[in-house]
């Protein structure tokens, strides 16, 4: 189990991996936390870096191995697109 | 696209907590974020969140994804936005790989995107063509979204 073998070697807090009945699974991790409109780094749960480029959050992640890194947009309240 | 390999995806709302710019107040909120990678024939990104978006007609990227993979923008029509309005836009194909932490879909190839001109938008993942290819279960209530592949009958 390639994916409970990479989740144990994450805190405990941050890589709660639920499994489902249909076999699939569903994570629960740190929150993303920063000021609106930022981008983050999230790297084993965590975020790590903060910025309004996400050019730079591109290249900052990748430096960290693809299974343990993600970046996501900090929303702002009442966000709408498009 | 029938022929891919897509998962299934039974995750909870990502926790998003924001300090509100203008008033500095922290605020908690969730979104159905779905992790998700984006290539261009020569650069694959790391995972991104994208937001689903059933609004939205498609997907959108912003600006400094599509530079980032090196991608020709062409010029568009302008969207139509909710209010009305228009926004200048280029468009642009990308691979996208819907999935998270080894456990990923096949790629989805050519799928058009829209890139906003002006502002720094999040990743929006619309109907064109992940609504078209699962079926999407918003809970709210519980802060969760089920996506399952859609098989035709």
């Amino acid at each position: 189990m390639q994916r409970e073998n990479r989740a144990a070697g994450w805190p405990m807090e941050v890589s709660k991996m639920q499994s489902t009945k249909e076999g699939m699974c569903s994570r629960k991790e740190e929150p993303i936390n920063g000021t609106a409109g930022q981008w983050v780094v999230v790297h084993r749960g965590v975020v790590i870096a903060r910025d309004d480029n996400m050019t730079k959050m591109l290249q900052l992640a990748e430096k960290y191995p693809e299974e343990e890194v993600y970046i996501g947009k900090v929303l702002f309240p009442g966000a709408s697109f498009y | 696209m029938t022929d891919k390999k897509l998962l299934p995806f039974h995750l909870n709302y990502t926790e998003v907590d924001v300090v509100d710019k203008v008033t500095g107040r922290p605020r908690i909120i969730y979104f159905p974020y779905l992790s998700c990678r984006f290539g261009s024939p020569t650069k694959t990104s790391r995972e991104v969140l994208g937001l689903l978006d059933s609004g939205s007609d498609g997907v959108i990227i912003p600006l400094d994804l599509a530079k980032y993979l090196g991608l020709p923008l062409r010029d568009a029509d302008p969207m139509k936005v909710a209010d009305g309005k228009s926004t200048p836009r280029w468009t642009t194909e990308v691979s996208i790989i819907l999935g998270r932490a080894g456990r990923y879909c096949s790629p989805i190839d050519n799928v058009t995107v829209s890139i906003p001109r002006d502002g720094d938008p999040p990743i929006l993942l619309g109907r064109d063509p992940i609504f078209q290819l699962y079926k999407i279960t918003f809970i709210e209530a519980e802060k969760k979204f089920l996506m399952d592949p859609y098989k035709p009958k």
